[in-house]
């Protein structure tokens, strides 16, 4: 098996080879190398973080997903030390640094609201860690300009925080998180207070910067659509613990449990007894059998379990038309048809009270009518089956 | 994957621990916590010294008889009734006319605020003995009032108005309105005028969407402004002194007059206590429904 | 729904009566003659002259121009510190900061001000400038801490957060972000210190003496006794004075705003 570590080695190397990119600047950082240690937070007894394990190679952009409790922000604060772990180690670059105090830990930070110095102008805004890291007062005005000119926003100098858009203030915040050249960069939900046509073109940019930098970035967000557009790796927490820690593929075509499954993209699960070893292995469920796919593993006959398939690997079929034994097919009712632009969502109500999901290419042509029965069909092998 | 980790750590130099790990996890006490003893020493030496000072003066200068001078003295307890009189009959008065204005201020144009509001300011920021001297010239029995309605031949002899109730409750008035009115003022901004227009579009006149809609949820407002003006009113000294007649003896004058006339400080000093204690009163009863807060809530900066 | 005609017109009336006084008290010491005539007979300036010459009058205006900045530079301390202990402290409740902060606005002034008077003829401060700022500074102590402390709770921690993780210590924050922000606030609450002790009686009168008097101990005692032109005209000082200040307070933050905004 090769560890995390080994792959993401030949991922940086690939990234360092690649033609020299378009912000070529000496902001350019080696990233750190972030490792978190079996981190709990007790607040009385009950545990916002409870034994989360993290190994972030540098360089690498780690998003913490989770809803809102999960303690991705709380870990996020114990990274960046406003709060103190209750245990556990937090070690940077192969040193301990939960002693340190915050101003001492030299990381670069990005908040949700923005966080910028009301009664300073931009200039002074992004002059402010420069001044305190004691940079040559002739250097600063350089790291400044390049900083700026890093988030597009040469130009804005000498405005007040308040004359600018959230966009652009958000972008001054990250200049300032990246000026003294951190090697790592927290960001807590740095895009929550924009409009979406905003976020997402921040989102690539971030991401752009974040690679030519080549800084490590840790960013929290309840964003799953974020989190799978701009991280390498994903941390998905629930309820103070590690849920999977993965690629945005792994996590989305392999997500190891129902909690994964629930809150990485549309799922429609079902839940059930399984019988019969690997192959041809069927899940029975209050809706019918379902088949297992071949990769299902053998320990799951006889226990429950749950199978997990994604709306777009559905199909929409008449209820007259002719199924092949070979795929799963589960009958009911087309309940809605919903127009999403590039996709259509359909909702069909299962026979025995589920509803079900479909996302289809909207280009297709859709030949069913609302209150119409419909099966649904799937092959087994785009499925995915798991312990209840 | 928590394999790799664990690899790693045990890979990890030992660091030398800097901070010793006990010192480490006690709170630090908060740098905040400290700065304000200080300024609570300051307050308690010279705000709470003297209010102690009065308490052990009206109980030994010369002893607890104090107390019972102060409510056996007729002049005193007039001045208690004439006081809490005109303090309600002013509060009365500032509530009535704070209305109207309030309203006009939260809900007029932009130069009807202005004007509202700057004649408000200029009004509040002349000192309280200022603008109890402009109404002793106005009211004066050669005052412009009498002057002007005698040339205007409306009178023969100038009525007597100062010296009078009437005088007295209208320089207090004038004194203590714009509390009400800010105070108002704040709640109907918080009022949304939606409420009035919907009220309006389901068949309700202007009338009657202010009187069920607009009133009703103002009340809070006008009830801490009240209670403060009310408050204040007890403790007056300057304008009945200068406005009232030498027969009404407001609370603050009879224990001056104890003090500095009579050279009796301790029974000054219990009928300071009882008015202390009127107050404190008034304010714990009205605060446990409308909240204390809101009753001070106002400052001279909003 | 806007106002109706009866609402504004009263609103208007009542707007004139606010502001009539005050225009009587200024009419009034222009007058020519000895006489306090409204409208003033004739037009001059001589009260002005008289009360900007007169040793009773300069010395009572130094009196309280001393009296109150002191007041108010303590005041600006104490109810600062007070703020920050009430909004960050976790030694003592906020509850029992904020209630010692603002106990003096409920406390009559005549009661507070017979407290004063008894403590400070027995420890000798009676009298002087030192002994009526120090009262007064307390009766300033709850404006300051108001304004400053509803501008703490505005200043956001992540603002702080923000300033410690770019490399400052807490007492860097302190001094370059947390003050700053609230500085505006304090000076405000320092103004309207200034300003209650500026107008300030009946502790003033308990605390004078035959040489120290402040400006409204002598309005106070003129207005009883006989009041001249050159009251008026005192009055009408002290007032502009007030508003002066106050304008003052409340512009130069939204000047300086102005002329950021202009230089980008």
């Amino acid at each position: 098996m090769t560890t995390v570590r080994d792959e993401i080695q030949k991922e940086t190397s690939t990234v360092e080879a690649m033609p020299a990119n378009e912000t070529e600047t000496s902001l350019k950082t080696a990233g750190a190398w972030v490792q978190l240690n079996d981190i709990v937070k007790l607040y009385g007894s009950t545990p916002a973080v409870d034994g989360v394990s993290l190994d972030i190679p540098p360089g690498q952009f780690v998003t913490l997903l989770g809803a809102s409790g999960s303690g991705k922000t709380t870990l996020l604060r114990i990274i960046a030390g406003f709060l103190d772990a209750t245990s556990g180690q937090i070690v940077i670059d192969r040193k301990e640094i939960s002693r340190v105090p915050v101003h001492k830990r030299h990381i670069g930070m990005v908040f949700q609201n923005y966080a910028l110095f009301p009664h300073m102008t931009v200039e002074k805004n992004v002059a402010f860690p420069l001044a305190r890291q004691k940079v040559p007062r002739r250097a600063r005005k350089e790291m400044i300009a390049e900083a700026l000119a890093a988030v597009h926003l040469t130009g804005y100098e000498n405005r007040l925080p308040r004359e600018l858009s959230g966009g652009q203030q958000q972008r001054v915040a990250l200049a300032r998180a990246i000026v003294a050249r951190p090697r790592l960069l927290l960001m807590d939900e740095p895009l929550g207070a924009l409009d979406r046509r905003l976020r997402e073109s921040l989102q690539i940019e971030i991401r752009r910067l974040s690679r030519d930098l080549g800084l490590t970035v840790i960013n929290v967000t309840h964003d799953q659509e974020e989190a799978l557009t701009m991280s390498d790796r994903i941390a998905l927490l629930a309820d103070g613990k590690l849920v999977q820690y993965g690629t945005p593929e792994e996590l989305y075509s392999n997500p190891s449990n129902e909690v994964a499954a629930r809150f990485i993209g549309e799922s429609n699960i079902f839940t059930g007894t399984v019988h019969g070893s690997p192959r041809g292995a069927t899940l029975s469920t209050s809706a019918g059998q379902i088949i297992l796919p071949d990769t299902a593993s053998a320990e799951l006959n006889g226990n429950e379990a749950r199978i997990v398939v994604r709306p777009s690997a559905v199909t929409v079929v008449k209820a007259s038309a002719a199924i092949d034994q070979s795929v799963c097919s589960m009958p009911g009712t087309l309940i809605a048809n919903i127009f999403a632009g590039d996709s259509r969502k359909v909702v069909v109500d299962g026979d025995h009270g589920s509803e079900l999901i479909v996302r289809m290419d909207a280009s297709e042509p859709f030949g069913f009518e609302v209150g119409e029965p419909v099966v649904l069909t799937w092959k087994p092998s785009a499925s995915l089956a798991m312990v209840a | 994957m928590t394999a790799v980790i664990e690899r790693d750590i045990e890979l990890l130099e030992p660091q030398p621990d800097k901070a010793p790990g006990f010192l480490a996890r006690i709170p630090r006490p908060s740098f905040f916590s400290w700065i304000g003893i200080p300024a609570l020493v300051f307050m308690a030496l010279v705000f709470i010294v003297p209010l102690v000072v009065i308490l052990t003066k009206s109980f030994t200068d010369p002893g607890p008889q104090n107390f019972s001078d102060a409510v056996n003295s007729g002049i005193f307890r007039r001045s208690l009734w004439t006081t809490i009189k005109m303090a309600f009959f002013v509060t009365i008065v500032c509530l009535l006319v704070s209305y109207p204005y309030a309203y006009a201020m939260a809900r007029g144009g932009k130069l009807i605020v202005a004007v509202l509001l700057g004649a408000l300011m200029l009004s509040f920021w002349t000192s309280t003995l200022v603008r109890t001297y402009a109404w002793q010239i106005l009211l004066n029995n050669t005052g412009v009032i009498n002057k002007t309605l005698i040339n205007l031949g409306l009178i023969d002899e100038p009525i007597q108005m100062i010296r009078t109730n009437f005088s007295v409750y209208l320089g207090m008035a004038h004194v203590l309105a714009p509390f009400t009115i800010l105070t108002l003022y704040a709640q109907m901004r918080t009022i949304k005028p939606e409420l009035e227009q919907a009220a309006q579009v389901m068949g309700a006149r202007p009338s009657v969407a202010f009187l069920r809609i607009t009133l009703p949820l103002s009340l809070p407002g006008a009830a801490a402004g009240g209670i403060l003006v009310f408050v204040m009113a007890l403790g007056f000294y300057i304008t009945p002194q200068i406005l009232g007649s030498s027969r009404d003896t407001y609370i603050g004058t009879a224990i001056i007059q104890q003090v500095q006339v009579f050279l009796k400080t301790g029974v000054g000093a219990a009928e300071s206590l009882i008015l202390l204690g009127i107050v404190l009163l008034v304010l714990l009863v009205a605060g446990k429904f409308i909240g204390i807060g809101r009753i001070l809530g106002l400052n001279k900066g909003e | 729904m806007k106002p109706g005609f009866t609402v504004k017109a009263i609103g208007l009336l009542m707007a004139a009566i606010f502001v009539f006084p005050t225009i009587v008290v200024v009419g009034t010491s222009f007058n020519a003659s000895t006489l306090i005539l409204f409208p003033p007979k004739g037009w001059s300036t001589k009260w002005y002259q008289e009360i900007f010459t007169t040793s009773k009058w300069t010395d009572a205006f130094q009196a309280s121009l001393k009296v109150a900045v002191l007041a108010a530079i303590i005041a600006m301390v104490v109810g600062t510190l007070l703020a920050f202990t009430a909004a960050r402290g976790k030694l003592i409740p906020s509850s029992v900061v904020t209630m010692l902060a603002v106990l003096p606005v409920v406390v009559p002034t005549v009661v507070a001000g017979l407290g004063f008077y008894i403590v400070a003829v027995r420890i000798d401060l009676s009298g002087g400038v030192l002994g009526l700022a120090l009262a007064h500074s307390v009766l300033g102590v709850p404006y300051v801490f108001i304004n400053v402390l509803a501008a703490l709770t505005a200043v956001e921690r992540n603002v702080e957060e923000a300033a410690r993780i770019c490399g400052a210590s807490e007492f860097v924050t302190l001094q370059r972000i947390t003050l700053p922000l609230i500085a505006p606030a304090a000076v405000i609450g320092g103004v309207l210190a200034f300003i209650g002790s500026w107008d300030e009686v009946i502790i003033a009168g308990f605390l004078n003496s035959p040489t120290f008097h402040t400006l409204p101990v002598i309005i106070f005692g003129e207005v009883r006794s006989g009041a001249e032109p050159s009251t008026s005209a005192v009055a009408s000082t002290v007032t502009l004075v007030s508003v002066l200040m106050l304008g003052i307070a409340a512009g130069v933050p939204a000047l300086r705003r102005k002329k950021l905004w202009r230089k980008s």
